[in-house]
């Protein structure tokens, strides 16, 4: 035997209160569900659905199970978290146009709000089909960095085109980019692989649309503001007030400035990236998350 | 939860299992050529597509596609190996599934494949399974070892789609493509300018160096998760072994060909130093430290012991026609 360092059983001790003992995980492994043509997701979809669904976005460059680690790990082990289907969705979010971006995202949840059984189904053997009568009666969406921005306009074009499900949705951000980020340096890291690079100075210019979108005081993030603004102050859609939103104390990526209605920000030890990905030693992150639950 | 909860949920689980890395993907299309193999004319064509690619090497398009997708099915055998190893699927297996899986193990020209061309433990050790020979399991599998099982699917379905990756081991593996070998990769290593040309270069322009200078960044990724994700699974030891022989073959041709090669790219990142920051070198050697310690622990074979020691005490056990099985050290 290699190395013991029992994560597995400390994870058990200190998960135990809370977990009934089941023989199975209370989720299907993780599986890439493609939802439209070239558009894909990872789910981990509940083997007792209660119609709830954890939606996660991630942000620039990043990856959509991988910027939330360990949350695909965590999350079926906690009682709360059993019946809901996790959902990481998946973009292009280094070199897409970012209303494009909020588009397709509309329209996803434009699916899942609609007839989600026959796109589940496609992943799942007939033994464990859901019945096609099966919806979603909520669906929380959790964003991070610039996946938050995504959220927030996706959400406002639902509104503008009279899409009912919006009142069945809740934020969650972490690290929100609706203020603004300097996401330069972030590219280096991500296309090579190489964490380190992400210290890499900005002078290579790399090309994508989002580097401008996501300057502080852009054209698009001042339309996000004030359409939201505006969409709140008409009584309307108040998913888009954020339920919990949370700050990196370290953060060199985002603005840390308030936006609109949302609550105070909790704020988190950690930097840009660490503070989405809980752990046995940071719970935090999944704490906020199975506080909405 | 009763007995009969647990069946269902197992019995489900060999369903989803032999529906995502058999039936579909990028397994379905062998699994299709198999149930056709039955008339003459199948198995000539079988026999010819699964050679040793050093007797005649591999040209036509369709024949690597189709070896590929062959690769794929026996490694979905790996994993219904690791499965029943810690009874995530049932054990025994249904009838109707063993009778199916075992006549795609036992077919003349897969079974050399994996035991004699391309030797492969995992899958030999399935076979042995299902013709009732072998019985080898965690002592005490519960919830715990199977959700780390589902944790090491994800990784293996990340894994298996980056084309990146596939080209540097190309390239590893002596190969070349569009004029480029190992060999410009090292070259751009050294460079730290070049290095960032590169990999900002947009996807239409990106050229094979590209490509497997992304995949060298992405590939010492891979060996620190791996082998961190070995070591949380330390508690169910012959459980940890098979998921490491479940990336044997090419941990161990990595360590045999190219392991060192391996190691000087990885050294020559450190001739960035005076172009960087003191944070950016303190992080980069950091990750390479971390880097080169996983990777020597991957390709060391230690890792491998557990499971290799299980089966040859299991068939001592049972002192029953293991012999024709070799049990091979590559594996």
């Amino acid at each position: 035997m290699l190395v013991d360092n029992s994560r597995e059983n400390y994870l058990f001790v200190l998960r135990s209160p809370c977990v009934s003992i089941v023989a199975m995980p209370s989720h299907y492994p993780e599986r890439v569900v493609q939802w439209a043509s070239k558009r894909s997701i990872q789910a981990i979809w509940s083997r007792n659905p209660g119609g709830r669904a954890l939606l996660f976005i991630h942000g620039y460059g990043g990856n959509p199970v991988g910027t939330w680690a360990d949350f695909h790990e965590l999350l079926p082990t906690e009682a709360k978290a059993a019946p809901c289907d996790l959902i990481f969705y998946d973009y292009d979010g280094l070199r897409a146009d970012m209303t494009a971006s909020a588009e397709i995202f509309r329209q996803f949840l434009d699916s899942l709000f609609g007839h989600p059984a026959p796109l589940i189904n496609t992943s799942l053997p007939v033994s464990a089909a859901r019945p096609v009568e099966f919806g979603y009666q909520e669906i929380i969406i959790i964003g991070h960095s610039l996946g938050a921005v995504i959220a927030r306009l996706a959400i406002l074009q639902a509104n503008d085109a009279g899409k009912a499900w919006t009142a069945n949705l809740k934020l969650v951000l972490f690290a929100p980019a609706h203020m603004g980020a300097n996401v330069v340096a972030l590219a280096l890291s991500v296309i090579s692989g190489l964490p380190f690079l992400m210290l890499a100075a900005g002078v290579w210019r790399f090309q994508s649309p989002l580097i401008d979108q996501l300057t502080r005081d852009s054209a698009e993030l001042r339309t996000l503001g004030e359409e939201t603004r505006k969409v709140l102050a008409e009584g309307k859609c108040h998913c888009l007030v954020a339920k919990t939103v949370v700050h990196a104390e370290h953060e060199k990526i985002v603005s840390n400035v308030k936006f609109c209605s949302d609550p105070p920000a909790i704020p988190f030890d950690g930097d840009h990236f660490s503070v989405c990905k809980p752990n046995l030693g940071f719970p935090d992150p999944l704490n906020v998350v199975l506080a909405i639950l | 939860m009763t007995a009969d909860r647990l069946n269902a949920d197992s019995k489900i689980n060999l369903e989803d299992l032999t529906m995502c890395y058999r039936d579909r993907g990028r397994a379905a299309e062998a699994t299709e050529i198999m149930g056709r193999v039955r008339n003459a004319t199948n198995r000539i064509y079988l026999d010819r597509l699964l050679r040793d690619h050093t007797a005649r090497p591999i040209k036509s398009r369709r024949e690597i596609r189709q070896r590929d997708s062959f690769d794929f099915l026996i490694a979905f055998y790996g994993i219904l190996e690791i499965a029943s190893l810690i009874r995530y699927v049932p054990v025994p297996l249904p009838s109707a599934f063993n009778t199916a899986f075992l006549r795609d193990l036992s077919n003349s020209s897969v079974k050399r494949y994996y035991e004699k061309y391309y030797p492969l433990l995992l899958p030999q050790l399935c076979r042995l399974r299902l013709e009732g020979k072998l019985s080898i399991g965690e002592a005490s599998p519960d919830y715990r070892v199977h959700a780390l099982f589902q944790s090491f699917l994800s990784i293996e379905s990340r894994q298996r789609i980056d084309d990146d990756v596939d080209l540097f081991l190309w390239f590893l593996d002596d190969g070349w493509s569009n004029g480029y070998s190992l060999s410009d990769v090292v070259e751009c290593l050294l460079n730290r300018s070049d290095f960032l040309k590169r990999i900002l270069k947009s996807p239409q322009k990106q050229d094979d160096l590209d490509s497997a200078v992304c995949g060298f960044g992405k590939l010492l990724s891979f060996c620190n998760d791996f082998d961190g994700f070995l070591k949380r699974c330390s508690t169910w030891p012959i459980f940890q072994s098979a998921l490491w022989h479940y990336y044997a073959y090419w941990f161990d041709l990595v360590g045999e060909s190219i392991g060192p090669r391996l190691r000087k790219i990885i050294n020559n990142f450190y001739s960035w130093k005076s172009e960087q920051s003191s944070d950016a070198n303190q992080m980069m050697r950091e990750y390479l430290d971390q880097s080169r310690d996983s990777i020597d622990r991957l390709l060391s074979g230690a890792y491998g012991v557990a499971l290799r020691d299980a089966c040859q005490n299991n068939v001592a056990d049972r002192k029953a026609g293991y012999g024709a099985t070799q049990m091979h050290r590559r594996t």
